[in-house]
């Protein structure tokens, strides 16, 4: 089960998060700043893109200055979620054509009915890039 | 979706130059949209528009108040654009933790039915993210009748099962019984919500994978059922898991296919392990991790060593993996620290006595570089891999010391205090223990271990006092060195060591007297009091009182493995299950709803006149315990409603015994309930009551249940179900009566109970594991134990229908040797012949003079005789495989007779150590007799032992 989805950028500031399970309030400031701290450091030749994270672990991908970071249970396949980031990010950058930092920024409202498509509950909801596409741009023509 | 008034307000707060400005900016936005709330014929496209800026500046960070009434209105909004502006406020709200009001929920729980497709979706994105109990239930049905309708979009549906499986997970009582979880299974069978082989949409292809994340979720199900047991089935998911093994790529032509395919590939291993591991399939897993481990992506050497050590969890064979071992230290040097820790949980699997050692040594490395939060855990894996398989005293003494030394990093004071607690209780360790110790006081070491030094010297510095080079005023010397070097922190255990060493040697008090006068001037008050009253003792000049006050001023020690316990402690969370837990092999029956309805039948029914107890003594069932030594797995009890199967997994001085209950009738077994009662069998009455104290430190101890109390009892039994408890237990010290398991159920169609009581089957054999001599070794150690306070033997006749039992387990090379010998005299003339060349050396091993019987060999034997002799042979090779699953270690060529086994196992236990247990197996196939002696370090064990082995071997 996906814990809590994360995109940060290099400097910290979170553009997506979704959390699955509950948290308090500063317990998530916490843990926002605790994963931008574990991600940043890694060089990508002599890193994993798994972090082990107390009882969980962080599966994560750097895309241009953004970091997509999932966070799911230890006994989960962490090869199959490091593709659903994939997944996303194709998803998004078809959307927007080319997806930046700002299309987050700006459009957070579709990206977040984007993340709705994808994942509910903590768990894949849709996999099909085409299915998806077609949703949010019905959802989009609803008005 | 886009707004203007909104882009144009990001872009503002963008454009901000610094924190302040940016906080005066949202000050002014927040009076602004407060303003325009309050306007009672505020626009809908206006009220989208500020709720939207107040959400994007939550998100942004800020601490922002919701108008729940305004958020309200949002949702119950006809329009989609609102509606979903509305929700997403809601979920903003909900994980800042703000308290809805009731008319918002309402708002949601009414587009669950009400509204349009789209309405019903957002209501269950929300409804998945309310933890509440009351919510849940007012949904449930609901949800639940979404999930099996046939009516509804496959988008609807498909939400709706989410839902209901995060409603489930966290309100497990949500799901009432049995029934519904069939409904829910038959109902997967008729949609068409899986269908990859066949026609999969193309939609479905990822980088020219179909459907990866269903094939991975439909492999990790399997991994929730039981194993299929028929060959058909067995089959088909093993060629389904070769052919998904076939696709194993470490190279990168397409790094996302490339994933996906590893990703697929790491489940199937999943699904091999949980299949019990069949042997082509094993060695595919174990090769590919192999590939994994050595490829030059990092990302495939974590997945690599995560699950090998997953395939190390359940191996009991671990000299497989052993050739790994070089890529595994080799990942210790990465600075990955994920790559570490798996490394390091590996090695720590799959060490063994033969290699920990080595092992130990890498990770003391490791140590001494990891960051500050993983040593704690690192260190106390070395120090239970060293406990463990420690075979040389000094080897344990001088890791420990090394490990309380090593002053980087804090190290849990858990592992002091076992050191000291280890070393108090094997007399062997503590004459080298407190020589180190006192070679170890110099100037610039960890504290902790200063006091650990000194602890020694105290305790046991009058071992070794007889020893010019440790002599009593030597000790003085140091420990006064000691007070020198570290000042005041540890002035109170040095004046206590001192009077300790004066306690032994009172010729000494005048130099001690000096000593503490000397510390005393630059203690602290407290301690000064402290050293006065010392003073005062010693110049009473009375050594014994000395002695009385200075023995045991500490707690009596005794073991307990808090480290271990440290480790394995896992928390819990609402998420997957981890497929590889033992106890999620089997699907669980469990729920606790049930016994109300349970115990409302009951009322009805006056069950006191009818109660059968059904009492079950051991002899019945004794071929089961017999197999359950050595096998582990199988059979504890049958009767007509029920049936038990036990597995047993130790690894001493603890054991787990897992039950497995299965009704075998075609009805419900109602107020089923299982326990351990601590009553020990056959003790006699003095016995019982020392048990009723809390902790019995003696004997066979029943710990803990995987199982909450309440969910004991009140069960309800479904035909053809199967039912897993766990039961741990501790061997204390050398036991030979075992508590009871209990179990107890209704028998509806009788209007009877039944009750059977049945001991435990775990045995002191249990805790005894093999352990590796060489054959000069074992007869050094052989010959120490002569004599008949350690040695037991007995002559018995074997029982060959074992043979006929466990055929499937003896060796096919056996079998053939066996049928060639009938007709060939000759290999027993060698063997004979063999005997008489034997060197005459006293230390060597001789055949045992078997004791010549009367009894004339009946007229069935000598016709019969080439067929028993047959039997004989095959008998032995049946114990060649036995022995070893006893916990005994074959040491070969010791004894020249090929038809026999020598052996050497030793048994741990929690509070009275560990006893070396060595064993010599003899057969005459001429006589038809067996020979078995025991020579243990405890006469007690080695009689125990024989006369188990005589039951299991014999007639």
């Amino acid at each position: 089960m996906i814990q809590f989805i994360l995109v940060q950028n290099k400097q910290g500031k979170t553009r997506i998060e979704k959390w699955f399970a509950q948290h308090e309030d500063s317990e998530k400031e916490e843990i926002k700043a605790k994963v931008h701290s574990l991600v940043l450091y890694r060089n990508q030749s002599y890193y994993t893109n798994f972090i082990e994270f107390g009882e969980f672990r962080i599966v994560y991908r750097r895309y241009a200055g953004l970091y997509f970071c999932f966070c799911v249970d230890s006994g989960d396949n962490i090869l199959s979620y490091l593709e659903s980031i994939h997944l996303f990010v194709e998803v998004l950058d078809t959307i927007f054509q080319n997806v930046t930092e700002l299309d987050l920024v700006f459009s957070f409202l579709k990206v977040y009915s984007i993340v709705d498509e994808m994942f509910l509950a903590g768990e894949i909801e849709e996999t099909s890039k085409e299915d998806i596409i077609k949703r949010i741009a019905l959802l989009d023509s609803l008005g | 979706m886009s707004m203007r008034g909104l882009t144009a307000f990001i872009t503002e707060l963008r454009n901000c130059k610094t924190d302040e400005e940016e906080q005066r900016r949202v000050n002014k936005e927040l009076a602004n949209i407060r303003t325009h709330f309050k306007d009672k014929k505020l626009s809908g496209y206006n009220r989208k528009k500020y709720v939207s800026k107040l959400i994007f500046m939550t998100l942004a960070g800020y601490n922002i108040d919701f108008d729940q009434k305004i958020v309200e209105d949002l949702v119950r909004s006809e329009k989609y654009s609102e509606k979903s502006i509305g929700y997403l406020s809601f979920s903003v709200m909900i994980q800042e933790q703000t308290n809805i009001t009731k008319n918002l929920y309402n708002a949601i729980l009414s587009d669950l039915t009400k509204t349009s497709e789209v309405g019903t979706c957002l209501s269950l994105h929300a409804i998945s993210m309310i933890d509440k109990e009351k919510i849940a239930k007012l949904v449930y049905e609901t949800v639940y009748g979404m999930v099996i309708s046939y009516g509804l979009q496959n988008y609807q549906k498909k939400k709706a099962a989410l839902c209901l499986s995060i409603l489930i997970r966290r309100f497990p009582q949500l799901l009432k019984d049995k029934a519904q979880c069939e409904e829910l299974i038959s109902y997967l069978n008729h949609s068409h919500l899986i269908n990859i082989s066949n026609d999969f949409s193309e939609d479905y292809l990822y980088h020219s994978i179909p459907a990866p994340w269903l094939q991975i979720k439909l492999i990790r199900i399997l991994q929730y059922l039981k194993p299929p047991t028929d060959t058909e089935s067995l089959q088909t998911l093993e060629s389904i898991i070769q052919s998904i093994f076939s696709k194993i790529s470490i190279y990168k032509p397409n790094l996302q296919s490339y994933n996906i395919a590893n990703a697929l590939i790491v489940e199937a291993i999943n699904l091999t392990i949980h299949l019990g591991n069949p042997k082509a399939l094993f060695s595919s897993s174990l090769s590919i991790l192999g590939k994994f481990i050595s490829a030059r992506d990092i990302n495939l050497q974590y997945i690599g060593l995560d699950a090998i050590g997953h395939l190390a969890s359940v191996s009991e064979d671990f000299s497989v993996f052993s050739k790994y071992k070089n890529n595994v230290y080799a990942s210790l040097k990465f600075p990955d620290i994920s790559i570490q820790s798996r490394a390091i949980d590996l090695l720590f699997a799959i060490s063994t006595i033969e290699t920990a050692k080595e092992t130990v040594e890498k990770l003391m490395k490791v140590l001494r570089k990891v960051e500050p939060s993983k040593s704690g855990d690192l260190a106390a894996k070395i120090a239970i891999l060293t406990e463990k398989f420690a075979t040389e005293y000094t080897w344990y003494v001088d890791v420990m010391f090394e490990l309380v030394s090593y002053s980087g990093n804090k190290i849990d004071s858990n592992i002091w205090q076992r050191v000291i607690q280890v070393v108090l209780t094997h007399e062997e360790l503590q004459r080298y223990a407190v020589k180190v110790s006192l070679a170890s006081i110099k100037p610039k070491i960890y504290l902790d271990a200063v006091k650990v030094h000194v602890y020694f010297i105290g305790e046991l510095g009058h071992l070794v006092a007889a020893e010019s080079d440790y002599a009593p005023l030597i000790q003085l010397e140091i420990l006064d060195a000691a007070a020198d070097f570290y000042g005041q922190p540890i002035h109170s255990m040095v004046a206590t060591a001192i009077c300790k060493v004066v306690s032994h040697f009172p010729e000494i008090s005048e130099e001690a007297l000096k000593i503490l006068e000397k510390i005393k001037q630059s203690s602290t008050i407290p301690i000064q009091q402290k050293i006065n009253e010392y003073i005062a003792l010693i110049k009473l000049g009375k050594p014994n009182m000395l002695q009385a006050i200075f023995t045991n001023v500490d707690s009596p020690v005794y073991l307990d493995p808090n480290i271990t316990k440290k480790l394995l402690l896992r928390s819990k969370s609402i998420g997957d299950r981890r497929t590889w837990v033992p106890e999620s092999r089997i699907l669980k029956n469990e729920d606790s709803n049930l016994h109300n309805h349970v115990s409302a039948t009951n009322k009805t029914k006056p069950l006191s006149n009818a109660i059968k107890d059904t009492i079950v003594s051991v002899e019945d069932l004794q071929s089961y315990y017999n197999n359950l030594l050595w096998d582990r797995e199988g059979r504890l009890f049958v009767n007509e409603d029920i049936e038990i199967k036990v597995r047993i997994e130790s690894s001493p001085p603890r054991a787990k015994l897992f039950v497995e209950i299965v009704n075998i009738t075609a009805v419900i077994i109602r107020q089923f309930e299982v326990k351990i009662s601590q009553y020990e069998f056959g003790s006699n009455e003095s016995d019982k009551n020392s048990n009723l104290d809390d902790s019995p430190q003696e004997g066979l101890q029943f710990i803990k249940s995987g199982y909450r109390r309440s969910l004991h009892s009140d069960l309800k039994l479904l035909p053809k179900i199967h039912l897993e408890r766990t039961f741990d237990f501790v061997c204390n010290s050398f036991f030979d009566s075992v508590p009871e398991l209990e179990l107890s159920y209704l028998n509806e169609s009788m209007g009877t109970r039944n009750t059977v009581k049945l001991p435990v089957p775990i045995n002191f054999i249990h805790f005894i594991e093999p352990v590796k001599l060489s054959k000069e070794d074992f007869m050094s150690r052989w010959s120490q134990l002569k004599g008949s306070s350690y040695e037991n033997s007995s002559i018995f006749s074997p029982n060959t229908k074992l043979v006929s039992e466990h055929e499937s387990k003896i060796p096919k090379e056996a079998i053939a040797t066996a049928n060639l010998d009938q007709s060939n005299e000759s290999s027993i003339q060698e063997t004979e012949n063999q005997l008489k060349n034997m060197s005459l050396d006293t230390e060597s091993f001789e055949p045992s003079p078997f004791v010549e019987t009367s009894k004339e060999p009946s007229p069935a034997q000598t016709i019969s005789g080439n067929n028993l002799k047959k039997d004989i042979h095959l008998f032995f090779a049946l114990s060649k495989v036995v022995f070893p699953s006893l916990g005994f270690f074959e040491v070969e060529g010791v004894d020249p007779d090929p038809e026999s086994f020598v052996g050497v196992g030793i048994a741990t236990t929690k509070n009275s150590g560990r006893f070396g247990t060595l064993l010599r197996f003899e057969l005459d196939s001429e006589k038809s007799l067996a020979q078995l002696t025991l020579r243990a370090t405890s006469p007690e064990i080695s009689s125990y032992i024989s006369k188990q082995l005589t039951k299991l071997f014999g007639k």
